[in-house]
C-alpha cells in the first residue's frame, strides 16, 4: 500500500541531505585524496625520470669513451680513426654518435632532439646564454653518422653523442690560457698529460705533433620516454683525451742542461721521427698520428747546447768527407772517391760544397796526411787553410742523402739516388716549429707531464702481474712481453743497466736508473724505454745493434748533464716513434675524463 | 480510471488526522538512530581530516625533502668543474676560476666547489646538519649555503649568508629517537666505505687522499613534522635517499 501525500510530508527528514552531505565529504575527501597522490606520484615519478636521463646521458659519454679508443679496423664501432680533425663550424669539425640514426636527427631545428648546444663550439655569434636554433653553414660541417651500439632498453633513453675538438671558445668563460682567451678563441686544446694547453700549431689541430694528446668534448642528451611533465632531459658534457703520451720527438730529453756526445763521422745510428707501425716499418697509408721531431728538450739553454751539438756534428762529417775522398769525377784524396754520402757532402767538383772549416795541413807529405782539399796540400811544413763553400751548419743532418748508396753525377751538387730502406741520421716532422731535428715546446711543462703520465702508468701496474722489477744482481731475460701482454720492466739497480754481449727484447715499459749502455749488445724494445735520474744517458757503444720502436724518454736530476752517443763504430741503431707503440705500452687504459659538466 | 484531486486530499487529510504525531519512544529511536549515525560520520569525518592533515604534510615535507635532495645531487655533479688541470698555468686553488671539488667530508658536512650553474662563477657550496638554531625552530636541519668562491683557498671560503635548508630533520645517528644512519656516507669505486678517519678534507696531503677516493655520495635525510600519524600515533616521518657521483 502507498503512503498518502500527507505522510510522506511528515516523513520528510535530513537523511537525503545528510546522505548526500556524507556523500560529497566523502567524495571531497576522496578526491583531495587522489590529488594528493597524485602528486606525489609526479614528484616521486620526475625524480625517476631525471635520474633515468642523467644516467642514460651518462652512458652515452661512456659508450664514446670506450669506442674512440680503438680503430673501425680494430674492433667494430671503433671511431678511433673516424674523429674531427677540425673545430667544430669547420668541414668535418663534428662527429655524432646516435641512438636511432633516421629517427634522431640533433640537426633538424624542429626535432625535439635538437643539439641546441652546438652553436656555441664554433664562431656563431649566438649568445652563449641563448639557446642554439641553427646548425653550422659550412658544407660538411659533420662527419657522416655512427649509429650508437646500444639497443632499446634501459639506454633508449639515450639520444646522441656529439664528438668535437675542444677549442678556447668552448672553453669560456674558463680560457685554457687565463685572460688572454679571446684572441684564441678557435684554437684548438691540447693536453700534455696533466693539464691542457693552447696547441702550439695555433688553428693546427695536430697536438700530436707537439708532444701532446688532442682534446675531445663529448656532448650527450637523453630524453626519457613520455610528454611533457613525464619527461626528462639530461645533456651532460666530458672532455676526454687519450691516456697514453705523445712525446715531443723520438728522443725527449729533459733536464736543465744536456751534454750530448755525437760521435764524428757519418751516424751508424737514426733517430727517426717519422711516425712507425708496430713492427717498425713505415706505413703505407696515411698515418692516425702525426709525425714528430727526432729529438726533443725542454728549455731554451738546452737547446743552444744541443744546437751546437749537432754543429758539432755536422762539421764533424764535412771535415770527413773533406779530409778522406775528393769529388768524385777526380783522381780524389789519397787516391779516394767519395762513397755516395760523403759525395753528396763533399760535392761534385773542387770547391767542396761545405768547407767553413779549418784545416791543419800535415807537413810529412801528402800520404795519409789529413789534407782537407784536393790539391790543398803543401809538404814541409804545417798550415792552416780554411776550405771555400758553404757553412756546414746548413749541412741538413734530415737529409736522406746522408744514407745514399747511389747517385747520379751533377756539376756540384749530385742528384742522389737512395733506396727507402735508408733514413737520414735525424728525420721527423717539424710539430710548430721548422726543424724536424730538434724540437723544443712552447711550454717548459709539457715534457716533464709526459714523464709523469709514464710514472703514473708504472705506479698503477705496481701490483699487476706484469710488472716485473729486476733488483740489482738479477737475472735479466732475454725477452720480455708481446705485443698483446706488454710488461713494465723496471731495473732497481741506481747505476742503471749494461748490456754487454747480450740480447734483450721487450715490448711495454723499459724502466732504467741514471743510464742505460749497450755495448757489443743487441736491443729490440717496442714501447717506451725511461732513464730517470741520474745522468739520465742512453748510451750506444760499440757494435751496438738493434732498434727501439716507439720512444726513448730521457731525464735527469736537476743540473745534471744527459748524454746521448748516437754514433758509434760498427753499430747499427734505429730509434723509430711508433704512436701505436707507445699506445701498446699503455694498454687498454681508458680514455681519462678530465672534466665534466651537466647543462642546466 | 479517472484521477479525481479532491478524492485525494480528502483521504489524505483524513489518514493525517489519524496518524499524526510520533510517540515519545519513536522520537527518542529516531533522535539517538540519528546522533549514533551522525557521531560515526563525524568521527570518520575527523579521521578523515587527521589523515588528511597527515597526509598533507608528508607531502609537503617529501617534496622539500626531494626539492632538497635534487639540489645537493646537482651540486655534487658539477663538483670539480673546472678542475685545475683545464688551464695551462699551474693555478693555484686559491683562483677564483678553478674548483677544488670536495674540500671537505664529514657524516653530517660536505663542503665542495664548482660551478653549479653553469654560468661561469665557481661558488663554494656547504652541505651542513645544524642540530639547533636558537633563531629557528625549524632545526635540527640540513642547510645549503652556496656564495661565490673568494681568492682564499677552498678550505677558508667564508659561510654563505643565505641558504636553503631541509627542516624538522630527525637527528642522524643510531641512538634512540636518530633516524639510524649518517647524512654523508662515502663510498669508493668499489662500493666500499672510505675512512676518513686520518684526514677528511684536502688541506693534508692524506686528507687529500681520502677524498680524492671518494666515488659516490649517498645522501640520507629523514624528516618529521609535527604532523602525527592516525594509526600509529608517531609523529609523521619521511625518508628520503640519494647518490651522487661527484667528478674530481
Amino acid at each position: 500500500m502507498k503512503p498518502s501525500l500527507a505522510r510522506r510530508k511528515q516523513e520528510k527528514g535530513a537523511a537525503l541531505l545528510l546522505s548526500l552531505f556524507a556523500l560529497l565529504l566523502l567524495s571531497a575527501i576522496g578526491v583531495f585524496m587522489y590529488v594528493s597522490s597524485d602528486t606525489e606520484t609526479h614528484i616521486d615519478s620526475n625524480y625517476r625520470t631525471g635520474i633515468s636521463a642523467f644516467y642514460a646521458a651518462r652512458f652515452g659519454l661512456e659508450e664514446v669513451r670506450d669506442r674512440i679508443r680503438y680503430t673501425a679496423a680494430a674492433s667494430p664501432g671503433g671511431i678511433a680513426d673516424g674523429l674531427p680533425q677540425t673545430i667544430a663550424g669547420t668541414p668535418g669539425g663534428v662527429l655524432y654518435i646516435i641512438n636511432g640514426v633516421g629517427i634522431i636527427d640533433p640537426t633538424d631545428p624542429n626535432s625535439p632532439y635538437f643539439d641546441d648546444q652546438l652553436c656555441h663550439d664554433y664562431n656563431s655569434a649566438v649568445d652563449k646564454y641563448t639557446k642554439c636554433a641553427s646548425v653550422p653553414t659550412a658544407s660538411g660541417w659533420a662527419l657522416a653518422n655512427k649509429a650508437s651500439l646500444t639497443s632499446a632498453g634501459a639506454a633508449g633513453s639515450f639520444k646522441w653523442a656529439r664528438v668535437n675538438i675542444k677549442t678556447n671558445r668552448i672553453a669560456d668563460p674558463y680560457f685554457v690560457n687565463g685572460a688572454n682567451g679571446p684572441s684564441t678563441l678557435d684554437v684548438p686544446i691540447c693536453y700534455d698529460g696533466v693539464r691542457e694547453q693552447i696547441s702550439p700549431g695555433g688553428t693546427n689541430p695536430f697536438c700530436d705533433a707537439n708532444g701532446m694528446q688532442t682534446v675531445y668534448m663529448v656532448t650527450s642528451l637523453a630524453v626519457t620516454p613520455g610528454v611533457s611533465r613525464n619527461s626528462s632531459r639530461r645533456m651532460l658534457r666530458s672532455e676526454l683525451v687519450a691516456p697514453s703520451i705523445r712525446p715531443a720527438g723520438a728522443v725527449t730529453m729533459d733536464a736543465n742542461s744536456v751534454n750530448p756526445t755525437l760521435g764524428s763521422g757519418i751516424p751508424t745510428t737514426t733517430i727517426d721521427g717519422r711516425n712507425h707501425n708496430l713492427d717498425g716499418t713505415l706505413p703505407s697509408t696515411t698515418s692516425r698520428c702525426s709525425n714528430i721531431s727526432s729529438l726533443a728538450i725542454d728549455s731554451g739553454n738546452v737547446s743552444t747546447q744541443f744546437q751546437q751539438a749537432l754543429s758539432n756534428l755536422r762539421t764533424s762529417i764535412v771535415s770527413q768527407a773533406n779530409n778522406s775522398c775528393n769529388y768524385s769525377n777526380g783522381s780524389g784524396i789519397n787516391g779516394n772517391s767519395c762513397p755516395p754520402a760523403l759525395w753528396w757532402v763533399r760535392g761534385t767538383n773542387q770547391t767542396p760544397r761545405f768547407g767553413s772549416i779549418t784545416i791543419t795541413v800535415s807537413s810529412s807529405g801528402s800520404s795519409g796526411s789529413s789534407d782537407g782539399h784536393d790539391g790543398g796540400s803543401s809538404g814541409g811544413s804545417s798550415s792552416t787553410m780554411t776550405l771555400t763553400g758553404a757553412s756546414p751548419s746548413t749541412l741538413n743532418l734530415a737529409a736522406p742523402e746522408l744514407m745514399a748508396t747511389s747517385a747520379t753525377y751533377a756539376p756540384n751538387i749530385p742528384a742522389v739516388v737512395y733506396p727507402s730502406s735508408q733514413t737520414a741520421p735525424f728525420a721527423g716532422g717539424t710539430g710548430n716549429q721548422a726543424d724536424p731535428v730538434l724540437y723544443q715546446p712552447p711550454s717548459a711543462s709539457v715534457l716533464p707531464d709526459a714523464f709523469t703520465t709514464v710514472n703514473a702508468l708504472v705506479a698503477s701496474a705496481s701490483q699487476q702481474p706484469n710488472y716485473i722489477s729486476i733488483p740489482p744482481g738479477g737475472t735479466l731475460n732475454t725477452s720480455y712481453g708481446s705485443s698483446s701482454s706488454p710488461v713494465v720492466l723496471v731495473i732497481t739497480n741506481p747505476n742503471g743497466l749494461v748490456l754487454q754481449n747480450t740480447t734483450l727484447t721487450g715490448y711495454g715499459v723499459l724502466v732504467v736508473p741514471s743510464s742505460l749502455q749497450l755495448n757489443t749488445a743487441t736491443l729490440n724494445w717496442t714501447g717506451i724505454v725511461m732513464v730517470q735520474g741520474g745522468a739520465g744517458q742512453f748510451s750506444i757503444g760499440q757494435n751496438s745493434l738493434g732498434s727501439i720502436t716507439g720512444a726513448v724518454l730521457l731525464q735527469a736530476a736537476s743540473s745534471t748533464a744527459l748524454s746521448l752517443q748516437t754514433v758509434a763504430a760498427n753499430s747499427n741503431f734505429a730509434i723509430n716513434y711508433s704512436c701505436d707503440a707507445v699506445d701498446m705500452a699503455f694498454g687498454a687504459l681508458p680514455f681519462k675524463v678530465i672534466s665534466s659538466s651537466e647543462f642546466n | 480510471m479517472v484521477f479525481s484531486p479532491q478524492l485525494f486530499f480528502r483521504r489524505s487529510r483524513s489518514r493525517s488526522h489519524r496518524n499524526s504525531g510520533f510517540s515519545l519512544v519513536e522520537l527518542l529511536v529516531s533522535v539517538g538512530i540519528l546522533l549514533t549515525v551522525l557521531a560515526i560520520v563525524c568521527e570518520q569525518i575527523a579521521a578523515m581530516q587527521k589523515m588528511s592533515a597527515s597526509e598533507a604534510a608528508k607531502l609537503d615535507i617529501t617534496q622539500q625533502t626531494r626539492e632538497f635532495l635534487n639540489q645537493t645531487v646537482r651540486d655534487l655533479h658539477m663538483s670539480g668543474y673546472p678542475g685545475p688541470s683545464v688551464y695551462a698555468t699551474q693555478p693555484t686553488l686559491d683562483n677564483p676560476s678553478v674548483a677544488a671539488g670536495l674540500v671537505s667530508v664529514s657524516p653530517t658536512q660536505v663542503i665542495m666547489e664548482g660551478d653549479v650553474n653553469g654560468e661561469g662563477q665557481v661558488y663554494s657550496v656547504a652541505f651542513s646538519y645544524v642540530a639547533a638554531d636558537p633563531n629557528d625552530p625549524n632545526c635540527p636541519c640540513v642547510r645549503r649555503g652556496a656564495i661565490p668562491k673568494s681568492a682564499a683557498f677552498p678550505w677558508a671560503q667564508p659561510a654563505a649568508a643565505s641558504y636553503t635548508q631541509a627542516e624538522h630533520l630527525v637527528p642522524p645517528g643510531t641512538g634512540a629517537g636518530q633516524s639510524g644512519q649518517d647524512i654523508f656516507q662515502f663510498l669508493d669505486r668499489n662500493g666500499n666505505p672510505v675512512d676518513l678517519s686520518t684526514g677528511n678534507d684536502i688541506s693534508t696531503p692524506q686528507g687529500a687522499l681520502n677524498v680524492a677516493s671518494i666515488a659516490t655520495i649517498k645522501i640520507n635525510l629523514m624528516l618529521a613534522t609535527s604532523q602525527r600519524d592516525p594509526a600509529s600515533g608517531q609523529p609523521v616521518t619521511v625518508a628520503l635517499s640519494a647518490l651522487a657521483r661527484p667528478r674530481q
